[in-house]
């Protein structure tokens, strides 16, 4: 941007802060001043980066106040703004408690347990049908949800929760192949599941893999040929089979931000990875690359869903409306690395290098290869478990 | 306040009649303190943990209260068996590292270290301070392939390619010494520490060599100090779980492992509870082979003297 447009758009800006004029006032009077349309996108842009909050309503506040004005999060790591919080914070006098989880077993698991009083959790689209099938979950009211109407229709009322009637779509992304380019510039496999399963020779000890249990194996899958989502037991032991005779080579299974490091250290230089995390090694190692192999590759959503224990169920809805935010789910999606669900932010807030990132929002043909992953069902789990067990125990 | 004070006395002379009225009880009532500490902490835990090792698992990784052994019969399972037989032979390497690192450390702070004893012992505590992940986490910048260790190593021109430390049975081994060491020079400082060294002079006057006077005379005397280190060491690096994680890319299993992926990814609690109840048992018995090692005479040996 140069300076004069800056100027222009702080001046802007400023007037906006002043006026606290509605949104669409704002639109109407900048484009009446016969703002271009350009010009507009980066004021929004910009008007998303400064810190202008909405007043809540007395009726939300006394509601708030009744709860206890408290509010505890569990969320997976790096995955907000770091100043979400603070802004919800402020705006609506809460206090937040705020920890993450490593993997979404954990969460169900601490769930399941009933001890862990969480007011709003993140779990993958495909755990949602067990945590209703257990009751784990309350039911949304989305009368306090009216930011659910910026949200993408793709994410929305799924056959993992029709309706929408416990979780709300949050961020999504995809796991394919991170390769570091100054190792596998030449390299004949490049853009397929053989750059990690046939070739793995050349990568001894430089393969890595995420630790999810789900995501290894149709990455086996997709590596035979076959869907990511197979429900075929054969099928899924020779999965297990390619996988074990690869495990030599393997360096290890990472958790998301171990993996990162190991890419941004170029201890490993070809792995399964999350988009998000490539996103984010990428800006450390600009040898760090991306494919969503030609086999296919899996994509997540992640939700936001209100356990049926919470304690501050009311302010747990306002917070998630808040999330839903257009402005608001912009600014996590431009940190996070990972794509928003939120169709208002990405049309107009979400950085332009972010929406141009093919890592974070793929092309409709690379999106046509990304098979969204399925839940495991009783009747599928003993031979996922058997197959992950013999490869981490053997 | 004054009324306050007045209410306490009267408190304490009817506890005090109370006690002189039941005095058959006494034992019981003096015991009560440890029996309820043991029983809101070990046993009613244990208990938990047992009652669902004989639960049946419901749908979708729910828990029906309908009993069972069936989870009991899974434990023929040879990836159980495998992943046990591996975390009882790290343990025992860890344990003898430790014993064999700990003594060396723990007789030259008990022995040679004069004026800095309490400098010593203090840095041997001082890792307890930080957490021990960040700890894993400093260990996994030394020994990455490109760490510390390998970086100084090829700047050097010793290696050409990052020697293998990080991601294998090595690193977790060596991340399991190193966090458990200071529970085996503990003990075996307090021991040496209490060893009489008029003992040691006796010998030394009867014409014992060095290497004989520590055969004869402190090694038997540092039994104790030896046993306990190795139960304090043995028994947590059993059932490790992060270290293994962190250490070894997860790819080197130990139970703790095994039996969290019944807890979470497995969504079978039963299950999981039947396993930790086995490790409990082979802890238990190894506990009680302790015992008749010698444990319980030393204590005695110990309260003799």
């Amino acid at each position: 941007m140069d300076r004069h447009l800056r100027r222009q758009l702080d001046t802007h800006v400023e007037g906006f802060l002043t006026a606290r004029l509605t949104r669409r006032d704002f639109l109407q009077r900048s484009a009446a001043l016969g703002v271009g349309a350009s010009l507009l996108t980066e004021i929004l842009r910009l008007q998303a980066a400064t810190v202008i909050e909405p007043e809540p309503g007395p009726q939300v506040l006394e509601k708030i106040k009744q709860e206890g004005k408290k509010l505890f999060l569990y969320n997976w790591e790096d995955y907000i703004h770091p100043r979400t919080i603070p802004r919800f914070e402020k705006t609506f006098g809460v206090k937040v408690t705020y920890d993450t989880f490593p993997s979404n077993e954990h969460l169900l698991a601490k769930l399941q347990a009933g001890a862990a009083r969480y007011d709003v959790i993140f779990p993958t689209h495909n755990f949602i049908p067990i945590y209703r099938a257990q009751g784990l979950l309350a039911p949304l009211n989305h009368e306090h949800l009216p930011n659910l109407q910026h949200v993408h229709t793709k994410f929305l009322n799924t056959s993992f929760d029709p309706g929408n009637t416990y979780a709300v779509p949050y961020g999504w992304g995809m796991t394919g192949i991170a390769h570091n380019t100054k190792h596998t510039q030449d390299d004949t496999h490049l853009g397929s599941w053989a750059l990690l399963f046939q070739n793995n020779q050349k990568y001894a000890r430089k393969l890595g893999f995420t630790d999810e249990r789900e995501e290894v194996i149709a990455a086996a899958l997709l590596s035979l040929g076959y869907s990511a989502n197979s429900r075929n037991k054969d099928e899924l032991r020779q999965a297990g089979d390619v996988l074990l005779r690869l495990k030599p080579q393997i360096k290890a299974f990472y958790p998301g931000v171990e993996l990162r490091k190991a890419l941004i250290t170029e201890d490993v230089v070809v792995a399964q990875s999350w988009s998000g995390e490539v996103v984010k090694a990428h800006a450390k190692n600009a040898a760090v690359a991306w494919n969503v192999p030609k086999e296919g590759g899996t994509g997540w959503f992640d939700t936001m869903a209100i356990p049926k224990k919470a304690a501050h169920k009311f302010t747990a809805a306002v917070f998630i409306n808040f999330m839903l935010r257009p402005d608001v789910a912009a600014d996590n999606a431009n940190t996070t690395g990972y794509a928003t669900a939120n169709r208002t932010a990405v049309e107009q807030y979400v950085a332009s290098q972010v929406v141009n990132n093919p890592a974070i929002y793929p092309s409709d043909e690379a999106l046509g290869r990304i098979a969204f992953l399925e839940t495991i069902t009783d009747e599928l789990l003993p031979t996922y478990d058997a197959i992950w067990t013999r490869l981490l125990g053997s | 306040m004054r009324r306050q004070r007045i209410r306490m006395r009267d408190l304490r002379r009817r506890f005090l009649a109370f006690c002189h009225a039941h005095r058959g009880s006494a034992p019981a009532l003096l015991l009560a303190p440890a029996t309820l500490w043991l029983l809101v902490f070990t046993l009613i835990p244990v208990g938990i943990v047992m009652y669902y090792s004989f639960l049946t698992r419901g749908a979708w990784g729910s828990v029906t209260s309908e009993l069972t052994l069936e989870n009991y019969q899974q434990l023929l399972d040879p990836t159980f068996g495998r992943v046990l037989l591996r975390s009882l032979w790290m343990a025992a390497l860890t344990t003898v590292l430790c014993l064999g690192s700990g003594y060396l450390l723990a007789y030259w702070i008990a022995f040679a270290s004069g004026p800095y004893k309490s400098l010593c012992l203090f840095l041997v505590i001082l890792p307890f301070w930080s957490s021990d992940l960040v700890r894993l986490y400093a260990w996994i910048t030394l020994l990455a392939d490109h760490g510390l260790i390998n970086d100084a190593l090829l700047a050097c021109g010793l290696i050409t390619e990052p020697l293998p430390l990080l991601h294998n049975a090595f690193a977790v081994l060596l991340g399991l010494v190193y966090t458990y060491l200071p529970f085996m020079v503990l003990p075996l400082y307090a021991a040496l520490e209490r060893l009489d060294r008029a003992v040691l002079e006796a010998a030394a006057d009867l014409g014992a060599t060095p290497a004989r006077r520590f055969v004869k005379v402190t090694l038997p005397l540092t039994k104790g100090g030896m046993l306990s280190g190795s139960v304090l060491v043995f028994v947590p690096t059993l059932g490790e779980f992060v270290i293994p994680e962190l250490l070894g890319g997860a790819k080197v299993m130990l139970i703790g492992k095994l039996i969290a992926l019944k807890f979470t990814g497995s969504r079978h609690w039963p299950l999981g509870a039947a396993y930790s109840l086995v490790l409990l048992l082979i802890i238990l018995g190894l506990l009680l082979v302790y015992l008749r090692l010698g444990g319980s005479q030393e204590v005695f040996a110990e309260r003799k003297a």
